[in-house]
């Protein structure tokens, strides 16, 4: 991991405002309704941004569909494949990577969790050895995290809040998807010439 | 002994008569399952057709349904709301009524099936106590709505195979999926009579070229596919750009993308065998559930159940559930809301054009209820 020249961790993690959250699966939410977006351990900049960008997914969940509409509303320029391999990924300076197993993503793309699994290595040796920018992407929130997403989002970086204080990365927490917006307009919205 | 002879023929007289008091009663009841709803089409509807039109394998059977036709001031693209694919899961019916009696299109076509499963609306489940209709509050009086089955009533197929297995895939299920429209997807012509409507489902979009078609349902709040979207791989762009149109307006709700190995359902066949766009949206409806308290019409339109409570609080559920629970206002709500995004999206998207006006939006449904926006008998 400290191989990597510039790692991002932008976590953009969804947290259900007013969920009533058990003792056994308790959360403490960053975000508000007043402060929808939060960014710790420093700040995102368009200048992290190194074209060209790809987005791809590791574990075949929706949230990749939903991170390509986000992208697209913002006017963002960038590859979109997800199920690219390590030899495709290669080609990219900027690769954002969202996080999240689905059965039913892997079983659309008619891939088994094993040969996901292979392909998320493949993918991070090949970011370390081309120095490749990588920002982790978990969109779908708690309703999200479970074993195999846990697993595929620790191949990718680490999870998530403890994981950025630790290495001291930025990571950015979302009330709901759509808040993303924000924070994507400010790395990759086209700038008026 | 000849006095008892005597009280016995009298007292088998009067259990004779209350016998065949009792079964009467019960025969209406049972019968008034097939007394429809009234539904009072707003302006906005051009045009009413039965679906048989687009398959007369149906026709004179109790697979047939009404089917609304909206047609735009100018031409456009098409959308196709099926409401009552699972008539225990009222909000896709009340939701397509809503359009149906509201909804005006300047741009392209609508076409809204309010009773897709029209022989299920006929039976409730068997052993789940469930309410035989539902009513809600309206300006003008009360309205009532049909409460079913998920399933076509037996009385008009029957019986079922052991196993059921899917034409097309040869996909196997528990014999009673055969009854379930749901299951049933792309249809066959000569198959059983649910297999048929399908059918005629699927001859209607592909002679319509119809470009969207949402299939609304509700789920179980402990069933892990809730609050969503389904989409078929063709539509995932739409939907996620529907979808974060949703979240913009308050709406808490993620996407799946269907199953290739799951077959039978909407969100699978009708874009694997049509042209259409095809998408199913869930919402959370305790009336379903299995954890639900006692089943009545008010755990129907109130949503609230204490049981469901407590299982939310020992994180059993996939959807936040406290005291309010989740009112049939909410849900329909939801389901409006992603059919005008569904819109929007397509638009959005540079996909073509359809316009869908005069609907309430997901504010208003949530403040003011259902019943603000249905319409009194002639209206």
């Amino acid at each position: 991991m400290k191989r990597f020249t510039r790692i991002l961790a932008l976590v953009l993690a969804l947290a259900a405002i007013t969920a009533v959250m058990s003792a056994e699966t308790a959360y403490t939410f960053r975000t508000s309704k007043e402060e929808r977006v939060v960014t710790e351990n420093g700040e995102f900049t368009a200048d992290l941004i190194v074209d060209p960008v790809l987005i791809t997914s590791i574990g075949q969940s929706a949230d990749v569909s939903m991170l390509d509409a986000l992208m697209k509303k913002v006017g963002a320029t960038y590859t979109f494949d997800p199920i690219a391999p390590a030899e495709e990924v290669a080609k990219y300076k900027t690769v954002i990577i969202a996080s999240g197993a689905s059965s039913k993503g892997l079983g659309a793309a008619g891939i088994s969790q094993e040969q996901e699994t292979a392909r998320a290595e493949a993918i991070m040796k090949t970011v370390e050895e081309n120095e490749i920018t990588v920002i982790l992407a978990h969109l779908g929130g708690p309703g999200r995290r479970g074993a195999l997403s846990d697993t595929f989002s620790d191949m990718v970086l680490g999870k998530f809040t403890d994981f950025a204080a630790e290495k001291e990365i930025p990571i950015t927490l979302l009330a709901t998807i759509a808040d993303a917006m924000t924070v994507l307009k400010d790395l990759f919205a086209p700038v008026a010439q | 002994m000849q006095l008892i002879t005597r009280h016995n023929r009298t007292w088998a007289a009067v259990l004779l008569v209350l016998t065949a008091l009792v079964c009467v009663l019960l025969a209406q009841q049972f019968l008034s399952m097939r007394v429809e709803e009234p539904i009072y089409p707003g302006p906005g509807v051009t045009e009413q057709r039965m679906l048989s039109d687009w398959f007369p394998g149906i026709k004179d059977t109790a697979a047939d349904t009404p089917v609304y036709v909206l047609q735009g001031e100018q031409p456009g693209n098409s959308m196709l709301v099926l409401g009552g694919t699972h008539p225990n899961e009222p909000a896709g019916q009340l939701s397509a009524v809503l359009l149906i009696e509201n909804a005006q299109l300047s741009v392209g076509t609508l076409y809204v099936i309010p009773r897709t499963n029209n022989s299920a609306f006929t039976t409730t489940d068997p052993q789940e106590g469930a309410p035989m209709r539902f009513t809600i509050d309206t300006p003008n009086g009360e309205r009532w709505f049909r409460f079913g089955s998920r399933a076509t009533n037996p009385v008009h197929q029957w019986p079922d195979p052991e196993i059921y297995v899917h034409a097309s895939s040869g996909q196997r299920l528990s014999g009673s999926e055969t009854r379930n429209i749901n299951r049933s997807y792309p249809g066959r012509p000569d198959g059983t009579l649910t297999e048929k409507a399908s059918y005629a489902i699927a001859e209607m979009i592909r002679k319509e070229n119809i470009d969207i078609t949402i299939d609304l349902h509700e789920a179980s709040p402990e069933y892990p596919t809730i609050n969503a979207v389904v989409a078929h791989e063709d539509a995932m762009e739409l939907a996620s750009w529907a979808l974060l149109n949703m979240q913009m307006e308050g709406m808490d709700i993620m996407l799946e993308p269907s199953p290739k190995n799951l077959h039978g359902l909407t969100h699978r066949e009708l874009g694997d065998f049509t042209d259409t766009y095809a998408v199913l949206m869930e919402t959370a409806n305790a009336s379903q559930g299995r954890l639900r308290g006692r089943t009545n019409e008010a755990l129907v339109v109130e949503g609230k159940d204490k049981f469901y409570v407590r299982a939310a609080q020992y994180g059993r559920l996939y959807v936040p559930f406290d005291e309010n629970g989740h009112p049939l206002n909410e849900r329909v709500a939801r389901h409006v809301t992603g059919i005008l995004q569904f819109a929007q999206a397509y638009n959005d998207l540079g996909l073509g054009a359809i316009a869908i006006d005069n609907m309430p939006t997901f504010t208003q449904i949530n403040e003011n209820g259902v019943g603000a926006y249905l319409n009194a008998p002639g209206e």
